[in-house]
């Protein structure tokens, strides 16, 4: 069996003591695994890669993250955590529209460490972005602010990327362009976890789990890693 | 990183950080303004106080009872002129010499002018003394120096009192028979500007001249004043006074160094000594005063002393509120600037908190702002305090003001302090936003 990049014991997160967002979900993400989530709005997707990416801490339930206990850090190790480990891939892009995209990837750098432009330079080139490095997001197509979100996601190295529907703002153009780049970075050994709607993203993870109410509720998917062993 | 931040945030918000600039230099022109004059002007302040009269004292040392009546001292005649006026000179060798507006001595007797008895003053109206070159002045507690040059300068009632209002002339001190006569008493014996009268003293006659009328509204009104010599002469006397009347520059006590204040002189260490005699306070002043007097009993007039004392203590309590009131007015601008910039921006700080920065890079990048707002603000607000400062100085004390250069990093950090602590409670709240909500765009 693979080492476990993610493991999750009753993951449970509660809004106002009662209303379940996660119920006791049970959860494991190998090493360079590409993991799927999918199911109905409000099901609890977002709430599921909030607790992984440690935006947010659940109410109950143990939560592993390369083998950190990460329900018992303070908020700040917490961020540290964050920093060093996860890779954020948004919906909306989230860049910040007053620097252009090679500062937007700088700033990742610099809260994490230092700023290194020549890398960051190199990251950009990776998402197929070296001609547009001094572009503000608003002189980008969708497409472009979704590699620069990416890009940004992979400068610091973490050992899992967390996407939410990633491609849920882009054309079918857009669309293939990010698609294969989650590819590559799959293929590359990184660890995915990608929530969508999207049937055609969902086909592409290893493994595929449903969620509804907060529980998961099926489950599909045995495909061999990038490095040829079976998930699971 | 910081630096682009820092000035795409502000190039962004550009009218937002002008209010905040602006309120920032408000506060610091004023503080600025006020610290300039209250540590430039104490002493133009002191100089103003010191139209309203004389405030150190000194009568003959001879231990006997003296009783003044009416602004005429009571001795027996054996006592009279126990101060010797050429001695008076030597004011100007203290330490504080330079705070030593005027003096001038007073020599009284009560004579008989027209069937009445009225007292007759004689003093220096306007005199100008000469310090030597080559005199002994003093440097410092221990320590003298020669003069290196012959200084002149004048003195006399004319300096101590500016506030007597004068009908006629002011009679000249080299003039034996010139008169200047309480304006009440004038009334009383009939006299008018001009009127040629005689004192009798012992029997002996002395021919006079009202040259002027005096008008004071206290009991120089009823005194008739001459030439210091010449009352010398009414009472035998080849020189000496009763009394001298001393004028100087003093700062309030509270301006002492802390651990001196209230000490008794004589149980303070040579240090402490020599650093509470060249502080200009009464006490130090009073003290050198007697050393060149040794024969006199010197004090303050305690009322005007402490009139003065708690007049200066009291416009400086009311600059500081001023200032402090005008810096909270700028804080409270900052912060409602910077609780504005962190609502505008909380995605962008739910989206820093999500891709790593803790709560010291979050609040860096705020405190950072309000920093450089501070900066600016605070040498804008020092270079308008400057002129503000000349303004205030030229209308109230009619006197060029030159703020010490401490005043401009003074003026920094209070601008600094203003911005940081404005921003004190955005950039809490700014730590504080959830980054899930904020991305969420909630």
């Amino acid at each position: 069996m693979m080492s476990a990049v993610v493991r999750a014991e009753g993951l449970t997160k509660r809004y106002n003591g009662r209303v379940h967002a996660l119920a006791g979900v049970d959860l494991t993400v190998a090493r360079g695994e590409w993991l799927g989530v999918m199911g109905p709005s409000g099901s609890g997707k977002t709430t599921l890669l909030n607790l992984i990416g440690c935006l947010d801490r659940p109410s109950a339930g143990r939560l592993l993250i390369a083998g950190d206990d990460v329900t018992t850090l303070s908020q700040a190790e917490l961020v540290r955590f964050r920093r060093n480990h996860i890779g954020l891939i948004f919906q909306q892009f989230h860049l910040i529209p007053y620097l252009t995209a090679l500062e937007n990837v700088m700033l990742a750098q610099y809260f994490h460490s230092l700023a290194d432009e020549a890398e960051a330079r190199v990251a950009l080139e990776r998402v197929g972005l070296g001609e547009r490095l001094h572009h503000l997001p608003a002189q980008l197509s969708g497409g472009e602010q979704q590699r620069v979100c990416i890009a940004r996601a992979l400068i610091n190295q973490p050992s899992l990327i967390l996407a939410d529907e990633p491609t849920g703002n882009l054309d079918q153009a857009n669309e293939e362009r990010v698609m294969d780049l989650l590819r590559e970075l799959h293929a590359a050994g990184h660890a995915l976890i990608v929530v969508t709607h999207d049937p055609a993203i969902g086909d592409l993870a290893d493994r595929l789990i449903y969620l509804d109410h907060g529980r998961v509720v099926r489950e599909q998917g045995l495909r061999p890693l990038a490095g040829g062993a079976l998930v699971r | 990183m910081l630096i682009r931040l820092l000035g795409d945030s502000l190039r962004r918000r550009t009218r937002r950080a002008a209010v905040a600039i602006l309120a920032i230099s408000v506060g610091t022109a004023l503080a600025a303004a006020l610290l300039g004059i209250s540590l430039d002007i104490t002493e133009k302040m002191a100089r103003e106080m010191r139209s309203y009269g004389a405030n150190i004292l000194a009568t003959p040392d001879s231990g006997d009872v003296q009783l003044e009546v009416g602004g005429i001292t009571i001795r027996p005649p054996a006592a009279r002129g126990g101060i010797d006026e050429t001695q008076l000179v030597k004011l100007k060798t203290i330490f504080w010499r330079n705070n030593v507006v005027g003096f001038a001595p007073f020599l009284s007797a009560i004579v008989e002018v027209r069937d009445q008895q009225v007292a007759l003053t004689g003093t220096w109206f306007d005199r100008t003394l000469t310090l030597p070159a080559g005199a002994s002045v003093r440097t410092g507690a221990d320590t003298r120096e020669k003069a290196a040059s012959t200084s002149t300068f004048r003195t006399g009632v004319r300096v101590i009192a500016p506030w007597w209002q004068v009908e006629g002339k002011w009679a000249n001190d080299e003039d034996p028979g010139a008169a200047m006569v309480g304006s009440a008493l004038a009334r009383r014996l009939g006299l008018r500007v001009g009127d040629a009268f005689t004192a009798h003293y012992a029997g002996r006659p002395l021919a006079l001249r009202a040259v002027g009328l005096v008008s004071t509204g206290g009991y120089e009104d009823e005194q008739i004043f001459v030439g210091l010599t010449t009352a010398q002469g009414l009472l035998g006397l080849s020189r000496g006074a009763d009394k001298v009347l001393v004028s100087a520059l003093v700062e309030p006590d509270d301006r002492l160094r802390p651990d001196l204040r209230g000490r008794d002189p004589a149980q303070m260490t040579p240090e402490q000594y020599a650093t509470w005699y060249c502080s200009p306070i009464m006490g130090a002043i009073v003290t050198q005063v007697k050393e060149v007097l040794p024969n006199a009993d010197v004090r303050p007039i305690r009322q005007i002393a402490e009139a003065e004392g708690g007049f200066l203590s009291k416009v400086g309590l009311l600059m500081t509120l001023l200032t402090a009131t005008a810096l909270a007015a700028s804080a409270l601008a900052v912060m409602t600037a910077m609780t504005a910039s962190v609502l505008e921006r909380r995605t962008e700080i739910g989206l820093m908190k999500a891709i790593g920065a803790d709560a010291g890079q979050i609040a860096l990048v705020f405190l950072s702002e309000a920093g450089l707002m501070g900066l600016v603000g605070g040498l804008l607000g020092y270079v308008a305090g400057l002129a503000l400062a000349a303004f205030v100085g030229q209308q109230v004390f009619a006197a060029a003001v030159s703020p010490p250069p401490a005043v401009l990093p003074v003026s920094i950090a209070l601008a600094l302090g203003v911005a940081l602590a404005g921003s004190a409670l955005p950039v809490r709240q700014a730590v504080r936003l959830d980054p899930v909500s904020l991305l969420r765009g909630r």
